[in-house]
C-alpha cells in the first residue's frame, strides 16, 4: 500500500444557533502492513477437492498402520481383525469368491450385480420423489392424500422390506431394487417436499408476475430454486439407498457384495469379509464424490457464488 | 390509460389488520410515492395493486377495470432485486418474454437491448452473484420495463443501494418514466427519495395503515430539496413520521383516546 506524498487538512468551523459545529478533514490513518496482493489467496476451489481426497487416503494409512501394529503386537486378533497386509493382497490377486457351483460370488459380479441394483433402486426412487414432491406442493389434495403415505413409509427400515420383496418379486435383482425403492422413497419425498417448500416467496411472486405458470413455473422456477436442498437429499438418499441394497442382499438375496460378504462369514473366509468391507466404503465414497460432483454441476451458479464468500 | 385507484380498501391478515379505508388515485403516467411508519402496510398495498393478494374490503382499479389477479400489464420492483440466480442477466430479462410467448431467440435479443438501456449489455452473460447491488437493481428494471408494463410498482427499491448508486437509479427511473409514460408507484422510507420522485405523495399513518394525507408536488426534476417549499414539507414529514414512531409505543386504544384529546 502506498502512503500518499501529501495530506491535506482542513477545518471548516460553522456558527449555528446550537452551538458551534467543527468539521475536520483528518489524513488517513495509514499504518504499513506490508501486506501485498502476494498474500491475498483465491477462495478455496479445486484445492478443497484435492484436500478431501488426500485426507481420505491419510485417515486411512494412518488407520492402516495403526491396524498392521496392533496385529503384530497381538492385541488384536489378526485371524478375525485381518490386517490390510492379509486381506489387500487377496482383494487385488483377484481371488475373492464365495460358494461353489450355482451360489458362486465372485467379486466382480458382486460389485457388478450390488451397483445396477442400487442405481436403479436409488434413481427410480428420486425420480419418483421429485414427481411426488411436485404434485404434493402444486396441488393441495395430493398433499391431503400422498404426504401422509411419505411420512408412514419414511420410518419402515429398509430391512423390513426384504420378506415382502422376496415374496413378491423373488429373489434376485427385482427384490434388491424393490427394497432400495421403498426404503428411500419416503424419506426423499418428504426432504423433496421440505426444499421446495422453502423456496423464497419472493421468486414465486416474481414467476408469477412474469407470466409462468404450469410446467414452466415447476421445471423453470420453482425446481432450480430448490434445487440445492434436492442435491443434499440425492446425496443423502443414495447413503439410504447404498445401506438398503447391502442389508437387502446380506438378509436373503443371495447375490452382491452383501451376501459374499455373508458367505465369507458363513466360511470363516475372514480375508473376504473385510475385503467386502473395503470395497463396500471405497464404493460407496466413490460414488458419493460423484454425486457432489454432479450436484455441483446441477447448482453450477453456487459455485461462482462462492468466489465472492467468505471461505469456510 | 392505466390509472391507479384504491377505493376503501382494508387489508386484514388473519385477525391483524394491516391496512384501513384506503383511498388515493395515482394518475396515468404519474409517480406515486408511498411513505409512512414501518408496519403501515405500503407493501400491502403494492401486493393488491399488482393482483398477488386480495383486498379483505374495497376496490383496487387500474385503467378503470378492478385488479382481480395478476395482470400483464403490471411489473414488481422488490428491494432485494429477486433476479433468479441460476439465471444470467439476459436470461433473467428474457424470461418474462418467453413466458408471453416470444420465440427464444427474439427474446434473448429484446432482453440485450434492455440491458444495453440500463448500460449493462457487456454484463449479460454474468450471473447476478457477479454483479454489485445497484447492477442487479438495474437488470430487476430492465427485467420489468422488457414486459412494457402501463404500472411500475417499486417496493424500495434502492433501499439497499449505496448514496451515489441510489441517486443514479433515481434518475434512471424518472427519465425511464418519461419514455415509457408508464403509471410508478413507489414505497419507501427515505423522505428525500420521496419528494426527490414524487408527483404524488401518500402519507401513510402507522398500523392499521391508513391514509393520511395526500399532497401533489408539482416541481421540474431535478429537484433542489433545500427550495424552502421542500424543505418545508420535509419538515412537515419528518414530524410526522416522528409522532409516528412514538404513537407506535402505545396500543391502538391508547393512540385513540390521545388523538381523540388532541
Amino acid at each position: 500500500m502506498s502512503t500518499p506524498k501529501r495530506l491535506i487538512a482542513a477545518d471548516i468551523p460553522f456558527e449555528l444557533s446550537g452551538g458551534e459545529v467543527r468539521i475536520t478533514v483528518v489524513p488517513p490513518d495509514v499504518t504499513p502492513t506490508g501486506a501485498s496482493k502476494a498474500e491475498l489467496k483465491p477462495a478455496a476451489g479445486h484445492g478443497s477437492r484435492a484436500l478431501t481426497i488426500g485426507s481420505f487416503v491419510m485417515v486411512w494409512l494412518v488407520v492402516g498402520l495403526l491396524w498392521e501394529l496392533l496385529a503384530a503386537k497381538g492385541i488384536l486378533n489378526g485371524r478375525v481383525l485381518v490386517p490390510p497386509s492379509g486381506f489387500l493382497p487377496y482383494l487385488f490377486q483377484g481371488q475373492g469368491s464365495a460358494g461353489i457351483g450355482y451360489n458362486k460370488v465372485t467379486f466382480d459380479s458382486a460389485i457388478v450385480a450390488t451397483l445396477l441394483r442400487v442405481l436403479a433402486g436409488f434413481f427410480l426412487a428420486l425420480a419418483a420423489s421429485l414427481l411426488g414432491a411436485i404434485l404434493i406442493c402444486a396441488v393441495r389434495p395430493f398433499r391431503l392424500a400422498l404426504l401422509p403415505l411419505a411420512r408412514t413409509i419414511a420410518p419402515i427400515a429398509p430391512v423390513a422390506w426384504i420378506p415382502l420383496a422376496i415374496t413378491v418379486v423373488g429373489l434376485g435383482s427385482g427384490a434388491a431394487i424393490f427394497v432400495v425403492f421403498m426404503g428411500i422413497v419416503g424419506s426423499a419425498t418428504i426432504a423433496a417436499v421440505a426444499a421446495l417448500d422453502d423456496v423464497p416467496d419472493e421468486y414465486r411472486k416474481v414467476a408469477r408476475l412474469l407470466g409462468a405458470n404450469g410446467a414452466n413455473y415447476w421445471l423453470r422456477v420453482i425446481v432450480p430454486a430448490a434445487a440445492p436442498g434436492l442435491v443434499t437429499t440425492m446425496r443423502m438418499s443414495f447413503f439410504g439407498a447404498w445401506m438398503a441394497v447391502l442389508a437387502g442382499e446380506m438378509a436373503g438375496i443371495s447375490s452382491g457384495l452383501g451376501a459374499l460378504i455373508i458367505l465369507g462369514q458363513q466360511q470363516f473366509n475372514m480375508k473376504l469379509v473385510m475385503s467386502g468391507i473395503v470395497v463396500i466404503g471405497l464404493l460407496g465414497f466413490v460414488i458419493d464424490q460423484l454425486l457432489a460432483w454432479a450436484g455441483r454441476r446441477m447448482v453450477w451458479w453456487e459455485g461462482r457464488q462462492q468466489r465472492w464468500s467468505i471461505p469456510r | 390509460m392505466t390509472e391507479l385507484q384504491f377505493q376503501h380498501v382494508d387489508k386484514a391478515y388473519g385477525t391483524t389488520l394491516a391496512a384501513r379505508d384506503v383511498c388515493f388515485r395515482i394518475p396515468s403516467g404519474s409517480f406515486g410515492v408511498v411513505v409512512g411508519p414501518s408496519g403501515c402496510g405500503k407493501s400491502s398495498l403494492l401486493s393488491l395493486a399488482a393482483g398477488l393478494d386480495a383486498p379483505s374490503n374495497g376496490y383496487v382499479f387500474l385503467g378503470g377495470r378492478e385488479v382481480r389477479g395478476i395482470r400483464d400489464d403490471v411489473a414488481l420492483l422488490f428491494q432485494n432485486y429477486n433476479l433468479f440466480p441460476w439465471m444470467t442477466a439476459q436470461a433473467n430479462v428474457a424470461f418474462g418474454l418467453r413466458m408471453r410467448g416470444m420465440a427464444q431467440r427474439r427474446a434473448s435479443a429484446k432482453a440485450l437491448e434492455y440491458l444495453d438501456d440500463v448500460g449493462l449489455g457487456a454484463c449479460a452473460s454474468k450471473i447476478p452473484a457477479e454483479l454489485s447491488g445497484g447492477m442487479k437493481q438495474r437488470v430487476a428494471l430492465a427485467r420489468a420495463l422488457a414486459l412494457k408494463p402501463g404500472l411500475l410498482l417499486m417496493d424500495e427499491p434502492f433501499a439497499a443501494l449505496d448514496y451515489q448508486t441510489r441517486k443514479i437509479m433515481q434518475r434512471y427511473v424518472l427519465s425511464t418514466r418519461e419514455r415509457t409514460g408508464a403509471t410508478v408507484l413507489l414505497v419507501t422510507h427515505d423522505l428525500a427519495e420521496a419528494l426527490t420522485l414524487a408527483d404524488r405523495l401518500i402519507l401513510m399513518s402507522g398500523a392499521p395503515g391508513s391514509v393520511q394525507e395526500v399532497i401533489d408536488i408539482a416541481a421540474p426534476h431535478p429537484r433542489d430539496l433545500s427550495h424552502p417549499a421542500l424543505a418545508g414539507l420535509m419538515r412537515k414529514l419528518e414530524g410526522h413520521l416522528e409522532a409516528e414512531a412514538v404513537l407506535s409505543e402505545f396500543t391502538a386504544d391508547e393512540r385513540g383516546r390521545m388523538l381523540a384529546n388532541g
